[in-house]
């Protein structure tokens, strides 16, 4: 096709040296100089003033002079005491107060045919990518921990023991034997029948109305064998109506 | 590669480029409830078996029967609440088992003697729950309280206000 082939954000497209010497200014990643910023290089860009507009530098030992640059790089004439300008000027106060300086005419279809997003992908792109992941991350994480909140309160829930409201009688604990005689005492029989083969439950539970007009009573009998299941049983009145094993966790 | 080439595209695709990403925060967010979801709905698998209880009371006509292709939602024994959407809630702990009939089962092991059957609920929570757990929701709940018989057999019995009142309650 006929696109161009030119790469979009080559430090050359912008008048940046190939070998840069001044590795404090140029290479953002380098040591002991912060991450420069795209806003930064476009305002810069839009600055650049002539190489007679230098205004006097405020701390010039931070910034390497035209002198330090080697003599391939200031072959390129024009380019690298404007872009060293361009870094300069953004710690001075008050640029451009009288005249601005042209904008050489050359630069900007180039800068113009450079698309924003590749201008600012590299720095930005990489954080909203790093955002992106951390996102997805924080969303799977939060469902493990809200998971583990959700097992727990119902766990919690779920280890609710049954409910005594009084206690009867301490060391009480039903054998296997009196077990197995009681479970052969047919429901709706009368209470006395359940009371000849066990004595005093462990405790009394709280009454309740199962069935319209009649309150239960329930007694638990923690057992001997198994401390913690307990045969609860309950009675209306003196009818013996059933028994339950609850296990206690 | 086109689009490598030009830069009026290379807009679109560093939007379309977002896509795998947005994805992935959705398949994490996704990932993490599924999770969530599954280990704390799996309560008690072994208890999830359908169950079958013999009622004392045999009526020709039972929930979940079919008469000319209409389904019997309720029957002998069953009072009818019209709960418009909101949740029922264990008045103990126990635990919730599927009928055959497409009811559900609520026992309780310190309520001895007793079930209850539960019919035209959704979103039951089936297994063990907690004293004030919802066991489900519904429109119009069957509510039906069942005695143990000393055949083994199951009969019909008038619940009492408070214990349907514990159950329609919040905790």
């Amino acid at each position: 096709m006929a696109h161009s082939n030119q790469p979009f954000a080559s430090p050359e497209s912008y008048g940046y040296p190939e070998n840069p010497p001044t590795v404090k200014l140029f290479d953002p990643y380098g040591a002991g100089q912060q991450r420069r910023s795209p806003q930064t290089d476009e305002q810069n860009y839009s600055r650049l003033p002539s190489v007679g507009g230098i205004p006097p530098l405020s701390n010039p030992s931070s910034v390497p002079r035209p002198s330090d640059i080697p003599a391939s790089v200031q072959a390129r004439a024009g380019v690298i005491p404007r872009t060293f300008h361009s870094e300069v000027s953004q710690s001075h106060e008050a640029p451009n107060s009288c005249s601005p300086p042209p904008i050489p005419q050359r630069r900007k279809p180039r800068r113009s045919r450079q698309p924003v997003s590749t201008r600012r992908s590299s720095p930005e792109g990489m954080r909203s990518i790093d955002f992106r992941f951390l996102l997805a991350g924080s969303s799977v994480l939060a469902g493990l921990v809200l998971v583990g909140d959700v097992s727990a309160v119902f766990q919690e829930k779920a280890s609710a023991t049954t409910e005594c409201q009084e206690v009867v009688q301490q060391d009480v604990a039903l054998s296997r034997d009196n077990l197995s005689k009681l479970l052969t005492v047919p429901e709706r029989q009368d209470k006395a029948a359940v009371r000849e083969i066990v004595s005093d439950p462990y405790c009394l539970m709280p009454d309740l109305e199962v069935r319209a007009g009649v309150t239960a009573q329930r007694e638990a009998y923690p057992l001997a064998f198994d401390p913690d299941t307990w045969l609860v049983v309950l009675y209306e009145g003196e009818e013996y109506a059933g028994y339950a094993f609850s296990f206690q966790p | 590669m086109l689009l490598a080439f030009s830069p009026d595209l290379s807009l679109v695709t560093k939007s379309t480029s977002r896509m795998p990403l947005v994805r992935t925060i959705g398949i994490g967010s996704l990932l993490g409830s599924l999770l969530g979801g599954v280990l704390s709905c799996g309560r008690s698998p072994q208890s999830v078996q359908p169950q079958n209880i013999e009622i004392q009371q045999q009526w020709q006509l039972q929930p979940g029967t079919q008469v000319a292709g209409y389904l019997i939602s309720g029957g002998l024994g069953d009072i009818s609440v019209e709960l418009e959407g909101a949740a029922i809630h264990a008045p103990f702990r126990g635990d919730v088992q599927p009928l055959n009939d497409g009811c559900a089962l609520y026992s309780s092991p310190d309520v001895p003697a007793y079930v209850f059957r539960l019919c035209g609920l959704d979103r039951i929570q089936f297994g063990a729950v907690a004293q004030g757990d919802p066991i489900g929701r519904g429109q119009r709940l069957q509510f039906a309280a069942l005695r143990k018989q000393p055949e083994g057999q199951w009969a019909m019995v008038e619940p009492s206000r408070t214990i349907l009142e514990q159950m329609l309650t919040p905790p």
